[in-house]
Protein backbone atom coordinates (compact mmCIF):
# COMPACT_ATOMS: atom_id res chain seq x y z
CA UNK A 1 0.00 0.00 0.00
CA UNK A 2 2.65 2.55 -1.02
CA UNK A 3 2.24 5.47 -3.14
CA UNK A 4 5.54 10.17 -4.39
CA UNK A 5 4.45 10.72 -6.96
CA UNK A 6 6.40 9.90 -10.37
CA UNK A 7 5.89 13.22 -12.12
CA UNK A 8 4.54 12.91 -15.51
CA UNK A 9 6.95 14.22 -18.15
CA UNK A 10 5.97 17.10 -19.95
CA UNK A 11 4.43 16.72 -23.35
CA UNK A 12 6.29 19.07 -25.01
CA UNK A 13 9.68 18.07 -23.06
CA UNK A 14 9.15 14.79 -23.73
CA UNK A 15 9.07 15.31 -27.54
CA UNK A 16 12.16 17.70 -27.21
CA UNK A 17 15.93 17.21 -26.60
CA UNK A 18 15.81 19.50 -23.33
CA UNK A 19 15.08 16.28 -20.72
CA UNK A 20 17.36 15.80 -18.32
CA UNK A 21 18.81 12.03 -18.91
CA UNK A 22 20.24 11.65 -15.17
CA UNK A 23 16.58 13.13 -13.97
CA UNK A 24 15.12 10.48 -16.18
CA UNK A 25 17.17 7.83 -14.86
CA UNK A 26 16.75 9.01 -11.29
CA UNK A 27 12.78 8.65 -11.88
CA UNK A 28 13.41 5.28 -14.01
CA UNK A 29 14.68 3.43 -10.65
CA UNK A 30 12.24 4.94 -8.68
CA UNK A 31 9.34 3.61 -10.44
CA UNK A 32 10.54 0.39 -11.07
CA UNK A 33 11.70 0.05 -7.71
CA UNK A 34 7.80 0.85 -7.13
CA UNK A 35 6.60 -1.50 -9.27
CA UNK A 36 9.06 -4.35 -8.36
CA UNK A 37 8.42 -3.80 -4.57
CA UNK A 38 4.78 -4.37 -5.05
CA UNK A 39 5.11 -7.56 -7.54
CA UNK A 40 7.35 -9.60 -5.22
CA UNK A 41 4.09 -9.61 -2.87
CA UNK A 42 2.55 -11.77 -5.43
CA UNK A 43 3.70 -15.09 -6.53
CA UNK A 44 6.46 -17.16 -4.67
CA UNK A 45 9.85 -15.31 -5.32
CA UNK A 46 12.95 -16.93 -3.76
CA UNK A 47 13.32 -15.64 -0.46
CA UNK A 48 16.21 -13.55 -1.32
CA UNK A 49 14.16 -11.56 -3.79
CA UNK A 50 11.50 -10.80 -1.51
CA UNK A 51 13.63 -9.65 1.11
CA UNK A 52 14.13 -6.99 -1.16
CA UNK A 53 10.82 -5.91 -1.63
CA UNK A 54 10.86 -2.76 0.62
CA UNK A 55 12.76 -1.14 -1.96
CA UNK A 56 9.38 0.17 -3.09
CA UNK A 57 9.16 2.41 -0.30
CA UNK A 58 12.81 3.98 -1.33
CA UNK A 59 11.56 4.63 -5.26
CA UNK A 60 8.37 6.77 -3.39
CA UNK A 61 11.17 8.57 -1.38
CA UNK A 62 13.28 9.39 -4.61
CA UNK A 63 10.11 10.95 -6.19
CA UNK A 64 9.38 12.93 -3.09
CA UNK A 65 12.99 14.10 -3.52
CA UNK A 66 12.80 14.68 -7.70
CA UNK A 67 9.63 16.10 -7.04
CA UNK A 68 10.48 18.74 -4.79
CA UNK A 69 14.28 19.05 -7.09
CA UNK A 70 11.67 19.91 -10.13
CA UNK A 71 9.08 21.58 -8.55
CA UNK A 72 11.29 23.76 -5.90
CA UNK A 73 13.06 24.98 -8.91
CA UNK A 74 9.76 26.10 -10.94
CA UNK A 75 8.22 27.68 -7.75
CA UNK A 76 11.62 29.72 -7.60
CA UNK A 77 11.66 30.85 -10.73
CA UNK A 78 7.98 31.25 -11.07
CA UNK A 79 7.19 33.23 -7.10
CA UNK A 80 9.72 36.33 -8.56
CA UNK A 81 6.61 37.25 -10.66
CA UNK A 82 4.41 37.17 -7.71
CA UNK A 83 4.12 40.11 -6.24
CA UNK A 84 2.87 41.65 -9.65
CA UNK A 85 0.47 38.47 -10.23
CA UNK A 86 -0.30 38.14 -6.76
CA UNK A 87 -3.21 34.87 -6.74
CA UNK A 88 -2.84 34.74 -10.82
CA UNK A 89 0.45 33.63 -10.46
CA UNK A 90 0.00 30.93 -7.90
CA UNK A 91 -3.70 30.08 -9.85
CA UNK A 92 -1.23 29.98 -12.96
CA UNK A 93 1.12 27.17 -11.03
CA UNK A 94 -1.70 25.43 -9.61
CA UNK A 95 -3.28 24.84 -12.88
CA UNK A 96 -0.13 23.69 -14.40
CA UNK A 97 0.29 20.50 -11.23
CA UNK A 98 -3.19 20.13 -11.66
CA UNK A 99 -3.43 19.22 -15.10
CA UNK A 100 -0.53 17.17 -14.64
CA UNK A 101 -1.88 15.16 -12.25
CA UNK A 102 -5.52 15.41 -11.60
CA UNK A 103 -7.20 13.70 -14.84
CA UNK A 104 -4.93 10.21 -14.67
CA UNK A 105 -6.02 10.57 -10.51
CA UNK A 106 -9.48 10.50 -10.94
CA UNK A 107 -9.39 8.02 -14.12
CA UNK A 108 -7.56 5.53 -11.77
CA UNK A 109 -9.68 6.45 -8.97
CA UNK A 110 -12.81 5.64 -11.19
CA UNK A 111 -10.93 2.84 -12.64
CA UNK A 112 -10.40 1.47 -9.10
CA UNK A 113 -14.09 2.04 -8.08
CA UNK A 114 -15.62 0.24 -11.04
CA UNK A 115 -13.27 -2.46 -12.30
CA UNK A 116 -10.41 -3.23 -9.32
CA UNK A 117 -13.13 -3.03 -6.39
CA UNK A 118 -16.41 -3.82 -8.59
CA UNK A 119 -18.30 -1.61 -7.29
CA UNK A 120 -17.67 -3.13 -3.71
CA UNK A 121 -17.22 1.03 -2.61
CA UNK A 122 -18.29 4.18 -3.80
CA UNK A 123 -17.45 7.54 -4.48
CA UNK A 124 -19.80 8.84 -1.75
CA UNK A 125 -18.14 6.48 0.60
CA UNK A 126 -14.48 7.97 -0.31
CA UNK A 127 -15.10 11.40 -0.55
CA UNK A 128 -11.69 12.13 1.00
CA UNK A 129 -9.97 10.69 -1.99
CA UNK A 130 -11.90 13.87 -4.03
CA UNK A 131 -9.41 16.36 -2.14
CA UNK A 132 -6.70 14.00 -1.11
CA UNK A 133 -7.70 13.97 2.39
CA UNK A 134 -7.09 9.66 2.60
CA UNK A 135 -4.31 9.78 5.32
CA UNK A 136 -3.37 13.49 6.21
CA UNK A 137 -3.20 12.31 9.59
CA UNK A 138 -4.96 9.34 10.12
CA UNK A 139 -4.73 5.76 8.72
CA UNK A 140 -4.62 5.00 5.13
CA UNK A 141 -7.91 3.25 3.92
CA UNK A 142 -7.32 -0.59 2.07
CA UNK A 143 -8.99 1.25 -0.87
CA UNK A 144 -6.07 2.92 -3.41
CA UNK A 145 -3.72 2.31 -0.93
CA UNK A 146 -1.07 3.95 -3.36
CA UNK A 147 -2.42 7.40 -3.29
CA UNK A 148 -1.07 8.08 0.01
CA UNK A 149 2.09 9.57 -1.51
CA UNK A 150 -0.30 11.84 -3.88
CA UNK A 151 -1.90 12.94 -0.38
CA UNK A 152 1.67 14.42 0.54
CA UNK A 153 2.20 15.94 -2.96
CA UNK A 154 -0.96 17.67 -4.04
CA UNK A 155 -1.51 19.02 -0.02
CA UNK A 156 2.62 20.50 -0.92
CA UNK A 157 1.43 21.72 -4.24
CA UNK A 158 -1.38 23.74 -2.54
CA UNK A 159 0.07 24.76 0.29
CA UNK A 160 3.72 25.63 -0.17
CA UNK A 161 2.91 28.34 -2.64
CA UNK A 162 -0.07 29.62 -0.59
CA UNK A 163 2.75 29.95 2.44
CA UNK A 164 5.15 32.08 -0.71
CA UNK A 165 1.86 34.28 -0.99
CA UNK A 166 1.42 34.41 2.46
CA UNK A 167 4.66 35.74 2.64
CA UNK A 168 4.54 38.33 0.36
CA UNK A 169 1.30 39.15 1.49
CA UNK A 170 2.93 40.43 4.63
CA UNK A 171 6.22 42.31 2.35
CA UNK A 172 8.80 40.06 2.08
CA UNK A 173 10.58 39.25 -1.21
CA UNK A 174 9.84 36.61 -2.98
CA UNK A 175 13.45 34.69 -2.16
CA UNK A 176 12.70 35.36 1.40
CA UNK A 177 9.02 33.99 0.57
CA UNK A 178 10.59 30.71 -0.69
CA UNK A 179 13.03 30.26 2.17
CA UNK A 180 10.36 31.17 4.91
CA UNK A 181 8.20 28.21 3.41
CA UNK A 182 11.18 26.04 2.76
CA UNK A 183 12.05 26.38 6.83
CA UNK A 184 7.78 26.09 7.69
CA UNK A 185 7.70 23.08 5.57
CA UNK A 186 10.52 21.65 7.49
CA UNK A 187 10.11 22.40 11.13
CA UNK A 188 5.93 21.80 11.45
CA UNK A 189 5.91 17.95 9.25
CA UNK A 190 8.20 16.55 11.66
CA UNK A 191 6.86 18.07 15.00
CA UNK A 192 3.59 17.04 13.77
CA UNK A 193 4.52 13.63 13.45
CA UNK A 194 6.10 13.59 16.62
CA UNK A 195 3.77 14.86 19.24
CA UNK A 196 0.56 14.65 17.40
CA UNK A 197 0.07 11.31 15.13
CA UNK A 198 0.42 7.83 15.94
CA UNK A 199 3.41 6.75 13.48
CA UNK A 200 3.13 2.88 13.75
CA UNK A 201 0.94 3.20 10.67
CA UNK A 202 4.42 4.23 8.74
CA UNK A 203 6.65 1.07 10.48
CA UNK A 204 7.86 -0.89 8.01
CA UNK A 205 11.41 -1.38 9.25
CA UNK A 206 10.17 -1.77 13.04
CA UNK A 207 10.76 2.02 14.25
CA UNK A 208 7.55 2.75 15.44
CA UNK A 209 8.37 1.71 19.23
CA UNK A 210 9.10 5.34 19.24
CA UNK A 211 7.43 7.90 17.39
CA UNK A 212 11.12 9.77 17.77
CA UNK A 213 12.79 7.10 15.29
CA UNK A 214 10.17 7.38 12.97
CA UNK A 215 10.85 11.21 12.45
CA UNK A 216 14.17 10.89 12.24
CA UNK A 217 14.11 8.26 9.52
CA UNK A 218 11.92 10.02 7.46
CA UNK A 219 13.88 13.17 7.52
CA UNK A 220 17.13 11.08 7.24
CA UNK A 221 15.99 9.25 4.28
CA UNK A 222 14.44 12.59 2.42
CA UNK A 223 18.06 14.13 3.30
CA UNK A 224 19.91 11.03 1.64
CA UNK A 225 17.85 10.98 -1.30
CA UNK A 226 18.00 14.63 -2.02
CA UNK A 227 22.11 14.20 -2.05
CA UNK A 228 21.38 12.00 -4.73
CA UNK A 229 20.05 14.28 -6.99
CA UNK A 230 22.53 16.46 -7.60
CA UNK A 231 24.72 13.30 -8.58
CA UNK A 232 21.70 11.53 -10.90
CA UNK A 233 21.78 14.97 -12.64
CA UNK A 234 24.95 14.97 -13.84
CA UNK A 235 25.05 11.51 -15.74
CA UNK A 236 25.57 11.10 -19.19
CA UNK A 237 23.61 8.92 -21.69
CA UNK A 238 25.21 5.86 -21.82
CA UNK A 239 26.70 4.37 -25.41
CA UNK A 240 23.53 1.55 -25.59
CA UNK A 241 21.06 3.29 -27.33
CA UNK A 242 18.33 0.70 -26.57
CA UNK A 243 19.15 1.42 -22.45
CA UNK A 244 18.84 5.05 -23.29
CA UNK A 245 15.27 4.45 -25.08
CA UNK A 246 14.07 2.50 -22.33
CA UNK A 247 15.12 4.75 -19.50
CA UNK A 248 13.88 7.70 -21.34
CA UNK A 249 10.12 5.97 -22.45
CA UNK A 250 9.92 4.68 -19.01
CA UNK A 251 10.46 8.26 -17.43
CA UNK A 252 8.11 9.37 -19.83
CA UNK A 253 4.91 7.17 -18.76
CA UNK A 254 6.42 6.94 -14.51
CA UNK A 255 2.85 8.75 -13.78
CA UNK A 256 1.06 5.84 -15.68
CA UNK A 257 3.02 3.40 -14.38
CA UNK A 258 2.54 4.62 -10.71
CA UNK A 259 -1.14 4.88 -10.93
CA UNK A 260 -2.16 1.80 -12.42
CA UNK A 261 0.47 -1.12 -12.06
CA UNK A 262 -1.46 -3.00 -9.01
CA UNK A 263 -4.82 -2.69 -11.48
CA UNK A 264 -2.47 -4.25 -14.24
CA UNK A 265 -1.73 -6.97 -11.48
CA UNK A 266 -5.11 -7.60 -10.53
CA UNK A 267 -6.10 -7.43 -13.81
CA UNK A 268 -3.78 -10.18 -14.66
CA UNK A 269 -4.94 -12.36 -11.61
CA UNK A 270 -8.55 -12.09 -12.63
CA UNK A 271 -7.48 -13.06 -16.14
CA UNK A 272 -6.04 -16.07 -14.97
CA UNK A 273 -8.88 -17.02 -13.07
CA UNK A 274 -11.39 -16.81 -15.85
CA UNK A 275 -8.85 -18.44 -18.34
CA UNK A 276 -8.66 -21.35 -15.86
CA UNK A 277 -4.97 -21.23 -15.64
CA UNK A 278 -3.97 -19.54 -12.09
CA UNK A 279 -3.06 -22.34 -10.22
CA UNK A 280 -0.85 -23.28 -13.06
CA UNK A 281 0.68 -19.49 -13.68
CA UNK A 282 0.63 -17.73 -10.85
CA UNK A 283 2.43 -19.73 -7.98
CA UNK A 284 5.68 -19.84 -10.66
CA UNK A 285 7.33 -16.19 -10.34
CA UNK A 286 9.10 -16.81 -13.69
CA UNK A 287 5.41 -16.92 -16.04
CA UNK A 288 3.96 -14.63 -14.09
CA UNK A 289 6.33 -11.59 -13.32
CA UNK A 290 6.78 -11.38 -17.35
CA UNK A 291 3.02 -11.57 -17.80
CA UNK A 292 2.86 -8.71 -14.75
CA UNK A 293 5.13 -6.15 -16.60
CA UNK A 294 4.12 -6.18 -19.75
CA UNK A 295 0.72 -5.82 -18.93
CA UNK A 296 2.24 -3.09 -16.38
CA UNK A 297 4.05 -1.54 -19.18
CA UNK A 298 1.03 -1.85 -21.93
CA UNK A 299 -1.91 0.02 -20.12
CA UNK A 300 0.83 2.51 -18.99
CA UNK A 301 1.46 3.14 -22.29
CA UNK A 302 -2.12 3.54 -23.06
CA UNK A 303 -3.35 5.50 -20.21
CA UNK A 304 -0.03 7.99 -20.84
CA UNK A 305 -0.88 8.76 -24.98
CA UNK A 306 -4.64 8.42 -24.45
CA UNK A 307 -5.10 10.32 -21.86
CA UNK A 308 -2.01 12.18 -20.23
CA UNK A 309 -0.34 13.60 -23.00
CA UNK A 310 -3.05 15.17 -24.90
CA UNK A 311 -4.21 16.87 -21.48
CA UNK A 312 -0.80 18.05 -20.96
CA UNK A 313 -0.61 18.86 -24.70
CA UNK A 314 -3.51 21.14 -24.15
CA UNK A 315 -2.36 22.33 -20.74
CA UNK A 316 1.19 24.00 -22.39
CA UNK A 317 -1.28 25.57 -25.29
CA UNK A 318 -2.89 28.07 -22.58
CA UNK A 319 -1.56 31.10 -22.75
CA UNK A 320 0.93 32.01 -19.37
CA UNK A 321 -0.09 34.85 -17.55
CA UNK A 322 2.80 36.99 -18.50
CA UNK A 323 4.00 35.21 -22.19
CA UNK A 324 7.32 37.65 -22.17
CA UNK A 325 9.09 36.71 -19.15
CA UNK A 326 11.50 34.30 -20.26
CA UNK A 327 11.80 30.94 -18.42
CA UNK A 328 15.73 30.20 -17.62
CA UNK A 329 16.04 26.37 -17.50
CA UNK A 330 13.75 23.72 -19.27
CA UNK A 331 12.40 21.80 -16.86
CA UNK A 332 10.40 18.50 -17.69
CA UNK A 333 8.06 19.60 -14.58
CA UNK B 1 7.53 46.70 4.88
CA UNK B 2 4.30 47.13 3.39
CA UNK B 3 1.56 44.72 4.41
CA UNK B 4 -1.06 43.64 1.61
CA UNK B 5 -4.61 43.01 3.20
CA UNK B 6 -5.92 42.39 0.33
CA UNK B 7 -3.58 39.48 -0.78
CA UNK B 8 -3.76 38.13 3.41
CA UNK B 9 -7.55 37.57 2.75
CA UNK B 10 -7.10 35.74 -0.26
CA UNK B 11 -4.64 33.61 1.16
CA UNK B 12 -6.52 33.12 4.60
CA UNK B 13 -10.32 32.52 2.71
CA UNK B 14 -8.09 29.76 0.48
CA UNK B 15 -7.19 28.26 3.47
CA UNK B 16 -10.17 27.95 5.22
CA UNK B 17 -12.00 26.58 1.85
CA UNK B 18 -9.46 23.40 1.90
CA UNK B 19 -9.55 23.44 5.71
CA UNK B 20 -13.65 23.35 5.34
CA UNK B 21 -13.24 20.55 2.75
CA UNK B 22 -11.07 18.01 4.75
CA UNK B 23 -13.21 18.22 7.80
CA UNK B 24 -16.77 17.60 5.48
CA UNK B 25 -15.21 14.93 3.41
CA UNK B 26 -13.50 13.04 6.35
CA UNK B 27 -17.38 13.28 8.23
CA UNK B 28 -18.19 11.32 4.86
CA UNK B 29 -15.44 8.69 4.48
CA UNK B 30 -15.15 8.36 8.49
CA UNK B 31 -17.96 5.49 8.49
CA UNK B 32 -15.76 3.79 5.24
CA UNK B 33 -12.70 3.97 6.74
CA UNK B 34 -14.54 1.39 9.58
CA UNK B 35 -16.34 -0.57 7.31
CA UNK B 36 -13.67 -1.87 4.84
CA UNK B 37 -14.60 -3.67 1.78
CA UNK B 38 -13.08 -7.03 0.14
CA UNK B 39 -12.14 -6.31 -3.27
CA UNK B 40 -13.80 -9.03 -4.95
CA UNK B 41 -11.66 -9.40 -7.63
CA UNK B 42 -9.71 -11.83 -6.14
CA UNK B 43 -6.82 -10.01 -4.45
CA UNK B 44 -6.89 -10.45 -0.33
CA UNK B 45 -6.89 -7.08 1.30
CA UNK B 46 -4.56 -6.29 3.91
CA UNK B 47 -5.20 -3.77 6.67
CA UNK B 48 -2.53 -2.50 9.49
CA UNK B 49 -4.97 -2.60 12.64
CA UNK B 50 -4.23 -1.61 16.58
CA UNK B 51 -0.94 -1.05 17.37
CA UNK B 52 0.56 -1.81 14.04
CA UNK B 53 -1.08 -5.87 13.96
CA UNK B 54 -1.92 -6.67 10.20
CA UNK B 55 -4.92 -8.03 9.16
CA UNK B 56 -5.42 -9.97 5.73
CA UNK B 57 -8.99 -10.73 4.86
CA UNK B 58 -10.39 -13.33 2.34
CA UNK B 59 -13.51 -15.30 2.19
CA UNK B 60 -11.38 -18.40 3.14
CA UNK B 61 -9.08 -17.20 5.76
CA UNK B 62 -8.17 -14.57 8.37
CA UNK B 63 -4.38 -13.89 8.92
CA UNK B 64 -3.16 -11.71 12.11
CA UNK B 65 0.57 -11.03 11.68
CA UNK B 66 1.62 -9.93 15.05
CA UNK B 67 4.93 -7.59 14.46
CA UNK B 68 7.97 -8.92 16.70
CA UNK B 69 5.73 -11.56 17.90
CA UNK B 70 5.00 -9.03 21.22
CA UNK B 71 2.16 -10.39 22.80
CA UNK B 72 1.66 -7.91 25.47
CA UNK B 73 -0.03 -5.55 23.52
CA UNK B 74 -2.47 -7.75 22.66
CA UNK B 75 -3.53 -9.36 25.88
CA UNK B 76 -7.59 -8.45 25.26
CA UNK B 77 -10.03 -10.71 24.14
CA UNK B 78 -10.48 -10.56 20.57
CA UNK B 79 -14.23 -11.12 19.36
CA UNK B 80 -14.47 -12.68 15.25
CA UNK B 81 -18.07 -12.43 14.37
CA UNK B 82 -19.02 -14.25 11.53
CA UNK B 83 -22.38 -13.37 9.86
CA UNK B 84 -23.66 -15.89 6.99
CA UNK B 85 -26.28 -15.35 4.11
CA UNK B 86 -29.33 -16.87 6.58
CA UNK B 87 -27.49 -15.30 9.95
CA UNK B 88 -27.95 -11.76 7.89
CA UNK B 89 -31.71 -12.80 6.99
CA UNK B 90 -32.76 -12.84 11.05
CA UNK B 91 -33.58 -10.19 12.94
CA UNK B 92 -31.37 -9.21 14.62
CA UNK B 93 -28.51 -10.68 12.45
CA UNK B 94 -27.17 -13.97 14.03
CA UNK B 95 -23.91 -14.49 13.98
CA UNK B 96 -21.21 -17.40 14.97
CA UNK B 97 -19.17 -16.41 17.56
CA UNK B 98 -15.43 -17.53 17.28
CA UNK B 99 -14.16 -15.24 20.21
CA UNK B 100 -10.35 -16.21 21.00
CA UNK B 101 -7.59 -15.31 23.30
CA UNK B 102 -4.10 -14.90 20.95
CA UNK B 103 -1.98 -16.17 23.19
CA UNK B 104 -4.22 -19.15 23.51
CA UNK B 105 -3.25 -19.45 19.58
CA UNK B 106 -0.83 -21.06 17.74
CA UNK B 107 1.45 -18.95 15.96
CA UNK B 108 3.87 -19.20 13.21
CA UNK B 109 6.97 -17.32 13.65
CA UNK B 110 8.54 -15.90 10.49
CA UNK B 111 11.37 -13.26 9.43
CA UNK B 112 10.69 -10.51 6.93
CA UNK B 113 13.22 -8.26 5.96
CA UNK B 114 15.19 -8.80 8.91
CA UNK B 115 11.99 -8.28 11.51
CA UNK B 116 10.64 -10.87 13.04
CA UNK B 117 7.04 -11.50 13.29
CA UNK B 118 4.26 -14.13 14.24
CA UNK B 119 1.28 -14.97 11.83
CA UNK B 120 -1.93 -16.74 13.30
CA UNK B 121 -4.47 -18.59 10.94
CA UNK B 122 -7.84 -18.29 11.36
CA UNK B 123 -10.17 -20.38 8.71
CA UNK B 124 -13.13 -19.21 7.65
CA UNK B 125 -14.05 -21.38 4.80
CA UNK B 126 -16.12 -23.68 5.98
CA UNK B 127 -18.84 -20.91 7.42
CA UNK B 128 -18.79 -19.23 3.99
CA UNK B 129 -19.13 -16.03 5.70
CA UNK B 130 -20.47 -12.64 3.61
CA UNK B 131 -19.28 -10.70 6.90
CA UNK B 132 -16.95 -10.45 9.22
CA UNK B 133 -16.10 -8.27 12.61
CA UNK B 134 -13.23 -8.32 14.39
CA UNK B 135 -11.37 -6.47 17.14
CA UNK B 136 -10.87 -6.39 20.64
CA UNK B 137 -12.63 -5.59 23.60
CA UNK B 138 -12.64 -4.94 27.42
CA UNK B 139 -15.00 -5.32 30.52
CA UNK B 140 -13.84 -2.81 32.70
CA UNK B 141 -15.40 -2.98 36.00
CA UNK B 142 -17.49 -5.88 34.66
CA UNK B 143 -19.60 -3.88 32.13
CA UNK B 144 -19.38 -5.58 29.16
CA UNK B 145 -17.91 -4.25 26.85
CA UNK B 146 -15.00 -1.37 25.67
CA UNK B 147 -14.22 -2.18 22.17
CA UNK B 148 -10.41 -1.20 21.85
CA UNK B 149 -10.77 -1.69 17.94
CA UNK B 150 -12.33 -3.22 15.41
CA UNK B 151 -13.02 -4.09 11.64
CA UNK B 152 -15.92 -4.58 9.66
CA UNK B 153 -15.53 -6.91 6.28
CA UNK B 154 -18.21 -7.57 3.85
CA UNK B 155 -17.79 -10.36 1.44
CA UNK B 156 -21.02 -9.52 -0.72
CA UNK B 157 -21.41 -5.96 -1.59
CA UNK B 158 -25.49 -6.49 -2.55
CA UNK B 159 -25.04 -6.43 1.55
CA UNK B 160 -23.91 -2.79 1.68
CA UNK B 161 -27.43 -1.04 1.07
CA UNK B 162 -28.75 -3.19 4.06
Amino acid sequence: MMMATPKPASAVGAESHDRMYGLDVCRTMAILSVVFGHMLQHSTPHPYLASVGFMAIFGVDLFFCLSGFLIGRILMQVSERWPQEQERGVMQFWYRRWMRTLPLYFFFLFVELQIYWGGASSLSAQQAYLVFAQNLAWPMPSFYGLTWSLTVEEWFYFLFPLLILLSIGFGKTPRASVLTAIVIFLVIPPVLRFFLFDASEWDYFGLAETNWLVTVYFSVVALVFAGLIPFFSGLSPTRFAWFNRFVKYTSQIAYSLYLGHVVAFAACIYMFKRLGCYDTIYPNPWLTYPIFMALVYLLASFTYFAIERPLLTLRDKRPKVDANTPIKAQVPN
Amino acid sequence: MKIDYRLLTIVACAFVVAGAAIVMTRQATNSAVVMEIIPPKGVAMTDRVHDGMQLEVTAKGLTLTLPKCNLDKYQDKFFLHLYTRSGLEKNPPAFINLDFFLAQETGLAQQIHGEKSCVYLKPLSDFSPQQVNIGQFTVPNGNCCEITWSRTYIFDRNLLGK
